[in-house]
């Protein structure tokens, strides 16, 4: 069963259309895992799904102009990583409702592209 | 603005996001390019590109502060391989639109419950 979510996922994320947060969605409210395990486990899904659709698309890109924003990103990350772990988990929740519910609206307002 | 520090712009936003919620950098990645009028690069690979890093970083920060029993992970990373590949080489045939819809339905009662439970 696991394995099929995370075929299911990894291949919605592989199309960018966000396994990952659906799969935090699974692992914390259809498993009832550890929310901050959740997270962990979600970040890691994110890597050979990543590393497999890109390998496929990556003709004709420039890898080099993408190495300061990603440590610019990885920055980012590093400092909110750990300013978070002092937040109140339930705020985090909350916070975590509100953004899936900007991103549904906006999913379900895409339009078709060309 | 210089098209590299509207991506760094972009990528520290994403990385901001990830660190803190632990998953949807990459959801605001995408959008943030088009908004801030990056130039001259595939979304989508960039986005994968950018948000690999960023996501191995807060990964590694997270991991010292829990624990994660990597036998209830090992399904669903082996099942990410197999979607990885599957998307990249199918994905281009599936037409996006519902995907993004039946997306948005789904996380929109997960909202609605992370938001209520």
């Amino acid at each position: 069963m696991e394995l099929i979510i995370g075929s299911l996922l990894g291949f919605l994320s592989g199309l960018g259309v966000g396994g990952g947060s659906l799969l935090l969605l699974w692992l914390t409210l259809g498993v009832g895992m550890d929310a901050e395990e959740a997270r962990c486990i979600n970040l890691l899904f994110f890597f050979p799904t990543a590393i497999f659709a890109s390998f496929f698309r990556l003709r004709n890109l420039r890898a080099s102009q993408f190495i300061i924003p990603a440590l610019i990103g990885c920055i980012g990350t590093a400092i909110f990583s750990i300013i978070s772990q002092g937040w109140d988990p339930t705020l985090l929740r909350k916070g975590f409702g509100i953004f899936l519910l900007i991103i549904a609206i906006r999913e379900l307002r895409t339009k078709r592209k060309e | 603005m210089n098209n590299t520090i509207r991506l760094c712009i972009a990528a520290f936003c994403a990385g901001s996001v990830t660190g803190i919620l632990g998953a949807g950098g990459g959801m605001i990645l995408l959008p943030l390019l088009s908004i801030l009028c990056v130039q001259n690069i595939n979304e989508f690979s960039s986005s994968l590109l950018i948000m690999l890093p960023i996501c191995a970083v807060s990964f590694l920060i997270r991991l010292n502060q829990t624990t994660i029993s990597w036998i209830d992970a090992l399904p669903y990373l082996l099942g990410s391989t197999i979607g990885g590949i599957g998307a990249g080489i199918w994905g281009k045939k599936i037409p996006a639109l519902w995907l993004h819809r039946l997306f948005g339905v789904i996380i929109l009662i997960g909202g609605m419950r992370f938001l209520w439970n």
